[in-house]
């Protein structure tokens, strides 16, 4: 299977998409991780490749993004709608 | 081992050998313009500041043009004023002399107005050129290169192709004992705890972490709300979602140095290393920062595609993906997004420094060749 994701870092939750991901598609190039989108992941776009309680940190770089403003489920589009920039 | 540039009086070396026309006041523009009509070789430059500004913005801009003046790349220099203004061409000509280079002024209300000047300023224009084209280049150490780092119109992938790529060249120019300058305050916003713990001592940690706090509050009272967007809606349709994930992103091009200054909008750096400019992360402000600042080359990483350059340094375009690349390649030197399809981030590095080299010894990237002679001084209050 093609490629159609980058982890940035190997601690991060969300990976970036390289090309438009359907939903159902396997995410290929996270590295052994078994997750499928559930959503359609527009190219460049973030998904989550674990789980992500409310309120947990959303890590890219292996650094803290932002943080999921709701229950964030592997294979979820992770962008401006569930996740915010600071702490409540 | 180098690169061949032109040793300037003051030991520094200077990529390009520019003569430079530049206004000391808007209200010059018109004269410049003309010279550069009459003597196309030159670079001439024009600026909306000048005058009629607060104590703050007269600092800075005096500052950036002097800084401007002072660069390597330029040869010599030609400054035009009015006469009534605020900052006078020869105050400016005077703050330049200890470069030893050749400066000159003209100021349009003692040499009796627009042809006058004009006339006289083409014939000084056409010796400066004279006497640039006599030197040759000679051999320089790394050590003498100060690399500005912009990022532009930037996407998800700036920070997953372009930026980590240009770090490798940012890391490499700091081992040769050269100097790099990471910009844009704006898009440091969230990484300032990364950022001062990587500082060469806790003072320089303080500062950067007190400078990007500062700025930080600084955009929230200005933005309220939209303070997390300050990223364009370009950024935001690219797949960023804020301005930590973007700054982290943009953070990443300088590399894994530590820190050795902090400094202000077109300063000069004192040390070497890792420097970091206070600028906006509007790039034209930011460039011009980093060009007063006395960067002689510029390496500038773009996703949605920026055409931007600078009139007295080359300006090396980092394309962060392919698509864009193809779209847009009479304006990009370099693919990153070869990255994703196989290559080694390491070859990828290795390529990215020998066309550094070859830049600074005068091959011409695409925004030199398209004459992207773009500049815009930064201020920060109002105009009176």
């Amino acid at each position: 299977m093609e490629t159609n994701a980058v982890l940035v870092d190997p601690k991060d939750n969300v990976a970036v998409a390289i090309k438009e991901i359907k939903a159902g598609e396997a995410i290929v190039g996270i590295g052994g991780v078994e997750v499928r989108a559930n959503e359609d992941i527009m190219r460049n776009h973030k998904v989550a490749i674990a789980e992500v309680a409310e309120n947990a940190p959303v890590r890219k770089y292996g650094e803290t993004i932002g943080y999921a403003s709701k229950l964030v489920r592997p294979g979820d589009w992770v962008h401006a709608h569930n996740m915010k920039w600071e702490e409540d | 081992m180098g690169f061949m540039g032109y040793k300037r009086p003051d030991g520094k070396c200077g990529v390009r050998n520019h003569v430079m026309v530049l206004s000391s006041v808007s209200c010059a523009n018109g004269v410049v313009n003309a010279i550069g009509r009459e003597v196309p070789e030159v670079k001439a430059i024009t600026h909306p500041e000048g005058c009629g500004r607060g104590i703050a913005d007269v600092e800075m801009t005096s500052r950036t043009v002097a800084g401007l003046c002072k660069n390597p790349n330029v040869a010599a220099v030609l400054i035009i004023g009015l006469g009534c203004e605020f900052m006078k061409a020869p105050q400016v000509a005077d703050q330049i002399e200890g470069s030893g280079k050749p400066v000159e002024s003209l100021v349009i209300q003692e040499q009796g107005g627009t042809k006058k000047t004009t006339a006289k300023g083409a014939e000084i224009a056409r010796s400066m050129m004279a006497e640039a084209d006599s030197l040759e280049r000679e051999e320089c150490g790394w050590d003498k290169l100060v690399l500005g780092l912009e990022c532009g119109g930037s996407d998800a992938l700036s920070g997953v192709t372009a930026n980590p790529l240009v770090g490798v060249a940012a890391d490499w120019l700091v081992e040769q004992g050269g100097t790099v300058i990471l910009s844009e305050t704006t898009e440091m916003i969230g990484t300032e705890d990364i950022l001062s713990r990587r500082a060469a001592s806790s003072g320089i940690g303080e500062k950067v972490y007190g400078l990007i706090k500062d700025h930080r509050k600084f955009v929230k009272d200005a933005l309220g709300p939209f303070a997390s967007m300050v990223i364009s809606p370009g950024n935001v349709e690219g797949g960023l979602s804020n301005i930590t994930e973007k700054s982290l992103g943009c953070i990443i091009k300088g590399g894994t140095s530590p820190v050795t200054e902090v400094i202000d909008y077109g300063a000069e750096p004192s040390a070497r290393g890792l420097v970091i400019m206070d600028t906006p992360g509007s790039d034209v402000f930011s460039l011009t920062g980093m060009a007063a600042g006395g960067a002689q080359i510029m390496i500038f990483t773009t996703g949605r595609g920026s055409p931007v350059g600078f009139p007295i340094v080359p300006v090396v375009k980092v394309a962060s993906n392919s698509e864009m690349f193809r779209m847009m390649e009479d304006d990009m030197d370099v693919n990153a997004g070869r990255l994703l399809e196989g290559l080694s981030i390491r070859d990828a590095g290795d390529d990215l420094v020998a066309l550094l080299k070859r830049v600074a010894e005068g091959e011409q990237p695409k925004a030199e060749i398209n004459r992207q002679d773009c500049l815009s001084i930064h201020t920060v209050g109002p105009a009176f």
